[in-house]
C-alpha cells in the first residue's frame, strides 16, 4: 500500500456509517460494563494480531467487543439498576 | 444517525448485518441504549476531532508561555480548552523544529488521542502504515507528500495505553500577521500526526 493516493473513504475515520455504530457500541457497552477501556484495548490489539494484517479492522474490533461481552456482560447485567455512566 | 428506516442503495455487506446484530444483542441485554450509541457517533461526528488540536497548536504558536505548557504537560494544555476523557488521559506533545520531524503511529492497534484529535483515518489504522512508517519512515512522509532535507531527523512516537502523541508542527512562512483562530485554519489533522505539515497558501 502507498500513501501516495489515499482514497477518500481511507481517508475518513470509518470508511461507512456501519464502523461509526460498530465504535460507538463499544464506547457504551465497556463504560455501561464498568470496563477500564485497556480492558477493550486489550482484547482489539490481540484480536487485531490474530488475523491476518489485511483483515478489516472493524472486523478484529467486533471480535474484541464480543469477547468483552462474553467476559464481562452477564455480571454487568446482574447488577442491580443501570450503572450511571461515567464522565469519560 | 439511525439508518434503520433507510432504503438501502445496495445490499449490505456481511460486516454492516454483523454490526446491526451485535447492536441487537446488546440492546437485548441492556448493555447499550440506541440512544447512548447516537450520542457518542454524534459527538465524534462534531465536537471532538482535529480541529481541538489545532486550537491548542495555533494557541502555542501565538503564547510562548501555553507552548511550554503544552511541551511539559500535554494533558494540562489539552484540558485547558475542556478537551478531556476517554484516550486523553496521557498526551505527551513532540514539537517540530528545523532539525527534526516528528510522526505518530500505533504499532500494535489504533491508539491515538482521541479528545485532541477524534478517531484517526482508516488509513492510521491499516497494517501498511503501521508497520511502514517505523520502517522506512521518509519512504512514506514522501508518499503522503512530505519531502524532508536528508540532514532532518525523523523521530517517529509509537503510541501505547500508557501515552499518546500529538505534534506540534512549525508555524509556516507567510503566517506572520495572521489571528489565532486563523493559525488554527492552517493546521490539519495531517499536521498533527506529522504525515504534512502546514502551509500558507500563496496567492498565484
Amino acid at each position: 500500500m502507498s500513501f501516495a493516493s489515499i482514497r477518500p473513504d481511507e481517508d475518513r475515520p470509518f470508511a461507512e456509517p456501519w464502523q461509526a455504530r460498530a465504535f460507538a457500541l463499544a464506547v457504551v457497552a465497556a463504560d455501561r460494563m464498568g470496563a477500564d477501556w485497556d480492558e477493550f484495548r486489550d482484547r482489539l490489539k490481540a484480536a487485531i494480531a490474530a488475523g491476518p494484517p489485511d483483515r478489516p479492522y472493524y472486523e478484529a474490533w467486533m471480535d474484541a467487543l464480543e469477547t468483552l461481552v462474553a467476559d464481562l456482560g452477564d455480571a454487568a447485567q446482574g447488577r442491580q439498576g443501570a450503572p450511571e455512566p461515567s464522565s469519560a | 444517525m439511525s439508518e434503520h428506516h433507510n432504503h438501502p442503495v445496495r445490499p449490505k455487506s456481511p460486516q454492516q448485518l454483523r454490526a446491526e446484530a451485535l447492536e441487537a444483542v446488546l440492546i437485548e441485554r441492556g448493555l447499550v441504549s440506541t440512544d447512548a450509541v447516537d450520542a457518542v457517533v454524534e459527538a465524534f461526528q462534531s465536537e471532538i476531532g482535529p480541529q481541538n488540536g489545532a486550537r491548542m497548536v495555533a494557541r502555542a504558536w501565538v503564547d510562548p508561555e501555553y507552548r511550554e505548557r503544552m511541551l511539559t504537560d500535554g494533558v494540562a494544555a489539552a484540558s485547558d480548552f475542556g478537551f478531556v476523557g476517554a484516550e486523553g488521559e496521557h498526551l505527551r506533545v513532540v514539537e517540530n523544529t528545523p532539525q527534526v520531524h516528528n510522526a505518530i503511529v500505533c504499532t500494535l492497534c489504533s491508539c491515538y488521542p482521541w479528545p485532541v484529535l477524534g478517531i484517526p483515518p482508516v488509513w492510521y489504522k491499516s497494517a501498511p502504515y503501521r508497520a511502514r512508517i517505523v520502517r522506512e519512515p521518509r519512504t512514506v512522509l514522501a508518499e503522503f507528500g512530505l519531502e524532508l532535507p536528508e540532514d532532518v531527523e525523523i523521530r517517529v512516537w509509537d503510541s501505547s495505553a500508557e501515552m499518546r502523541y500529538l505534534v506540534l508542527p512549525m508555524r509556516p512562512e507567510g503566517s506572520e500577521g495572521m489571528s489565532e483562530q486563523e493559525l488554527a485554519g492552517l493546521v490539519n489533522r495531517d499536521c498533527m500526526i506529522g504525515v504534512a505539515v502546514p502551509r500558507v497558501e500563496v496567492p498565484a
